[in-house]
């Protein structure tokens, strides 16, 4: 009688190990999980780069679907030297980005008098954030999405950046040789 | 019931009077002051500018950017070219080197105008002047026509590593307007 008592108390003592082993794994596993999920977290948050977009050499197909027409009035273009080219920019040297809406505020316009598309890029420390699509003579955005991925790697507050501008001949849709810089003040709201 | 609404309405309207006028006499003595010796009261104005926004209205304008070029004269005694006035870079045609940049802004403008010479050119090098950054004039008391402006001229130098039997792209110009 004594025996078989001592019997299952063993019994029980190594069922309890075995339950506190098999704890101590399930915990072990899920900390490891835990870990994992905090690595990929700070990692995603803090270290992925945007995939690398590369200024286009022909104008894009797609018009840019902000842009809004002008109504500028404005009949004539300017006189361009042959195989050059004449442009005319209209802008604002505020940008606001709204993280939460992954948008960028801005005014630039490619007043009618102008001879040639345009790309609107934004870079900040040579990382670009936006890129507008083809804007015709005649048009105006006051909004363009950021590009994906690069609301991770601004935070509330005031930037330096630049705009780039591409030009590309309507008919051919070739890139110009020549290109525009305006340093822009950047202001990140959440 | 009624007279007890009517009186809380009339006491309401009291308070709403004096509060009008304690807001009147804010800041003077007495609302004689407030409101001037003879019931009037100065109008002032003040320019705020700062809810304004500038916004830049820029041309820019240029040549083809296409030049020829020539080794000189070959002298067969010394198998060299002669650097005669034929020698170097020229323009294709008239103003084929030249970028205008003009300001429609009611505020000046700083600009560069900088060449970039393509990696597979290094052996061409280019300058632009007026090299450093141009101040140009705000547009305010000018004409559309007559807008402030300034040009710059881009010479090449060096020479081509091989023949370029039809223009080809050597680098590229880039205009900064801060």
């Amino acid at each position: 009688m004594v025996d078989e008592e001592k019997g299952n108390q063993k019994e029980e003592k190594k069922e309890e190990k075995i339950k506190k082993t098999r704890l101590l794994l399930l915990l072990l596993l899920l900390l490891l999980l835990l870990l994992g999920s905090i690595s990929v977290t700070v990692w995603a948050v803090w270290f992925r780069k945007p995939a690398v977009v590369l200024s286009p050499d022909y104008a894009p197909q797609h018009v840019e679907e902000y842009a809004e027409s002008m109504d500028d009035g404005e009949d004539s273009k300017l006189e361009q030297p042959e195989g050059g080219g004449a442009v005319s920019l209209t802008y604002s040297r505020e940008v606001t980005i709204d993280l939460s809406e992954k948008k960028a505020g801005l005014l630039f316009a490619n007043p009618s008098k102008s001879n040639q598309n345009m790309v609107l890029q934004l870079v900040i420390d040579d990382t670009l954030i936006v890129q507008s699509g083809r804007l015709e003579p005649g048009n105006r955005v006051t909004t363009l999405d950021l590009l994906e991925g690069t609301e991770t790697m601004l935070s509330k507050g005031g930037y330096e950046g630049k705009f780039i501008v591409l030009f590309y001949q309507p008919d051919s849709g070739e890139k110009a040789m020549l290109n525009t810089e305006i340093p822009v003040e950047i202001t990140v709201q959440e | 019931m009624k007279k007890f609404i009517t009186t809380i309405a009339a006491l309401s309207a009291m308070a709403v009077l004096s509060v009008s006028a304690f807001a009147a006499a804010a800041g003077s003595d007495t609302i004689d002051d407030a409101i001037g010796e003879n019931g009037s009261h100065d109008v002032e104005v003040k320019y705020d500018d700062s809810t304004n926004k500038t916004v830049y209205s820029v041309d820019i304008v240029w040549g083809a950017m296409q030049f020829n070029y020539s080794a000189g004269t070959w002298d067969p005694d010394t198998h060299t070219y002669a650097a005669d006035g034929n020698a170097g870079f020229t323009p294709a045609a008239e103003n084929d080197d030249k970028v205008t940049v003009t300001n429609h802004t009611n505020k000046e403008l700083e600009a560069t105008v900088a060449y970039a010479q393509d990696a597979s050119h290094t052996d061409i090098t280019g300058a632009v002047t007026p090299a450093d950054p141009t101040t140009i004039a705000t547009a305010v008391g000018t004409a559309v026509d007559a807008a402030p402006n300034q040009v710059f001229q881009l010479a090449l130098s060096g020479a081509p590593a091989a023949q370029l039997p039809t223009y080809t792209k050597v680098g590229t110009l880039t205009v900064t307007l801060a």
